[in-house]
């Protein structure tokens, strides 16, 4: 009898565990991934690797067990500084066979200020090396919202925000509105970054960037461009050679016309074919919620747009695994927070309807993510002060 | 006749309390959290409350950041207005939250809007004051509410031109008329 309560008991605390009890401020002195606002999450031959501020410090663990257990938290840098970590703007984290990439956006002292850093473990996770300055122009100016991409022979992209051209047109008393998207590159694993190249001139300042690797080991970047007329709708730069920037192109036409900061950039997957799946969000007079298009020509044309989910919709995500497509956002009703998905098995022609995947009682979680492990695809979702969900999405 | 020792105690009491009164003041002027101008705290039903204190009165909401480059493009606006319309309803909300108020305090002396009626957002960026504000409100900055004395609101996100602005006063009752250049 005795045995059974406490097997009871066991089992009562152990489905509790993930459950809604917050860890308190006491707890969160110390390094824990429940304490963290925002965690980026990658997966590669089955391990889960996953990326958190808390302090000054970036924090990597990896998970052999999807994310049930973590390895101790290591410490990237080694000298704090402020790294941003909000829902747009966060680190990254790469695997690339025995190599972990890092990149991350680090804070100076004005507010818009900011310098893009990256750092790279050698051994597995064990080490990471000093980080270094990615922007090339040695401006106190603005530098975040950085994204990058593993190509072919471990090809490292990283694509950012920059103000360096805005900080410029300050100077000499011109107009500049928004940032511009810069890229560099490594063809060797990270130990030299190419020469910093712009591609666009006035993206939005404040949405996240998109960078991916093209079935063709092609370079793409989605971010939130603005148009004439100050017009914030989507754009896209596919490259033909990493060392040319290519000509941006507009992904769709909603009109957004708003001189104000969405915080609310794409999301964006390339599926085996190279068909390039692409979510984002609007709210012009003609075009609210969440959109969904795709390209099979490397970005010329796009499908027309599908408006998924309307009202009280943010902050999609996409993951394309061969036909199969997944779309993820978050709804919040005023009590609930939901974790929202459809699937398409068809490449993205047709879609289910929206299920409820993961739900809390607290309204201040981050973004949920889609993650792929092989051909397994998960929704990933970091309740703060809480902890990280790791869902498997089945077929 | 008081006791000569009563009297200097007294004084005595009487030099510790103005002692005391400066010190506060010194203090007081020198502490953002007491001084008179410091932003009011935005909470659950704080929204409510402050809609019912001005009941019947047509009201100007201007939602902002520090964290919005286009918000900040806007407050020299926003404090010629406050200027010249000495009776102006207007609230400023910034979303930055309570462990920001100092550098929210700056960013409205810099801007001289330290004397509109200010509040700051308890929690930064919270989901569930937003969504008691407005439930359709997906959060882009700035956001301005004109409210006609009725409180029927109309919001705008993102800045919108000096004429925009003195149009849509107007439109709600926000101002009798239009002063100066449009």
């Amino acid at each position: 009898m005795k045995f059974l309560i406490a097997f009871f008991i066991v089992i009562t605390v152990n489905s509790c565990a993930l459950s809604d009890r917050k860890l308190t401020d006491a707890e969160c002195e110390n390094p824990a991934i429940e304490c963290a606002q925002t965690v980026t999450a990658t997966f590669a031959d089955g391990v889960l690797w996953v990326a958190w501020v808390q302090g000054e410090y970036l924090y990597i663990q990896h998970s052999k067990d999807g994310g049930s257990s973590f390895s101790p938290a290591l410490p990237a840098n080694q000298i704090g500084e402020k790294i941003k970590a909000n829902g747009e703007n966060r680190p990254k984290i790469k695997v690339s066979g025995n190599d972990i990439y890092l990149t991350w956006a680090a804070a100076l002292g004005k507010r818009f200020d900011g310098n893009i850093r990256f750092s790279r473990s050698t051994d597995g996770g064990r080490t990471f090396s000093r980080p270094v300055t990615v922007n090339d122009d040695k401006l106190v100016a603005s530098h975040s919202y950085d994204s990058m991409a593993i190509g072919k022979n471990g090809k490292i992209f990283v694509g950012w925000l920059d103000g360096r051209d805005r900080h410029h047109a300050e100077q000499t008393g011109t107009d500049y509105n928004g940032s511009a998207v810069y890229y560099s590159w490594s063809s060797d694993g990270g130990a030299t970054f190419a020469a910093n190249q712009k591609i666009a001139d006035y993206s939005c300042t404040c949405c996240r960037l998109q960078t991916a690797v093209d079935a063709q080991n092609s370079p793409i970047v989605v971010w939130r461009h603005i148009f004439p007329g100050n017009i914030r709708d989507h754009a896209i730069a596919k490259f033909t050679s990493w060392d040319t920037p290519p000509k941006a192109r507009r992904i769709s036409h909603e009109n957004w016309q708003i001189d104000g900061c969405p915080h609310h950039g794409a999301g964006l997957s390339v599926a085996d074919d190279n068909r390039y799946h692409i979510v984002w969000f609007s709210n012009s007079s003609s075009h609210q919620g969440l959109f969904y298009g795709n390209s099979s020509n490397g970005g010329k044309t796009f499908s027309k747009p599908f408006n998924f989910a309307k009202r009280r919709a943010a902050h999609p995500d996409i993951l394309a695994i061969a036909d199969r497509v997944f779309v993820a956002w978050q709804e919040y009703d005023g009590t609930t927070t939901r974790a929202k998905l459809i699937r398409s098995v068809d490449g993205g022609i047709s879609w289910s309807k929206p299920q409820t995947i993961s739900q809390t009682n607290s309204a201040k979680t981050d973004n949920p993510f889609l993650l792929a492990d092989g051909g397994e695809g998960y929704l990933s979702w970091q309740i703060p002060r809480q902890g990280l969900r790791m869902i498997r999405l089945g077929k | 006749m008081a006791n000569p020792e009563t009297r200097v105690a007294y004084d005595k009491a009487g030099q510790m309390r103005i002692i005391l009164l400066l010190a506060w003041f010194f203090v007081a002027a020198h502490n953002p959290v007491y001084a008179e101008t410091a932003s009011k705290i935005f909470t659950s039903g704080s929204y409510q409350k402050l809609l019912a204190s001005k009941k019947n009165q047509p009201l100007l909401l201007i939602i902002w950041s520090l964290d919005c480059a286009s918000c900040l493009k806007e407050m020299p606006l926003i404090a010629k207005l406050h200027r010249q319309y000495p009776g102006l309803n207007m609230v400023l909300l910034s979303v930055d939250g309570s462990e920001n108020r100092q550098q929210v305090q700056q960013m409205l002396v810099k801007t001289q809007l330290q004397n509109a009626q200010n509040w700051l957002f308890a929690d930064a960026n919270s989901r569930k004051l937003r969504f008691e504000i407005d439930p359709d409100w997906f959060g882009e900055l700035p956001r301005n509410y004109f409210f006609a004395a009725d409180h029927q609101r109309f919001g705008i996100s993102g800045v919108i031109s000096e004429r925009q602005y003195r149009q849509m006063l107007l439109a709600s009752g926000i101002i009798a008329k239009i002063k100066g250049e449009p």
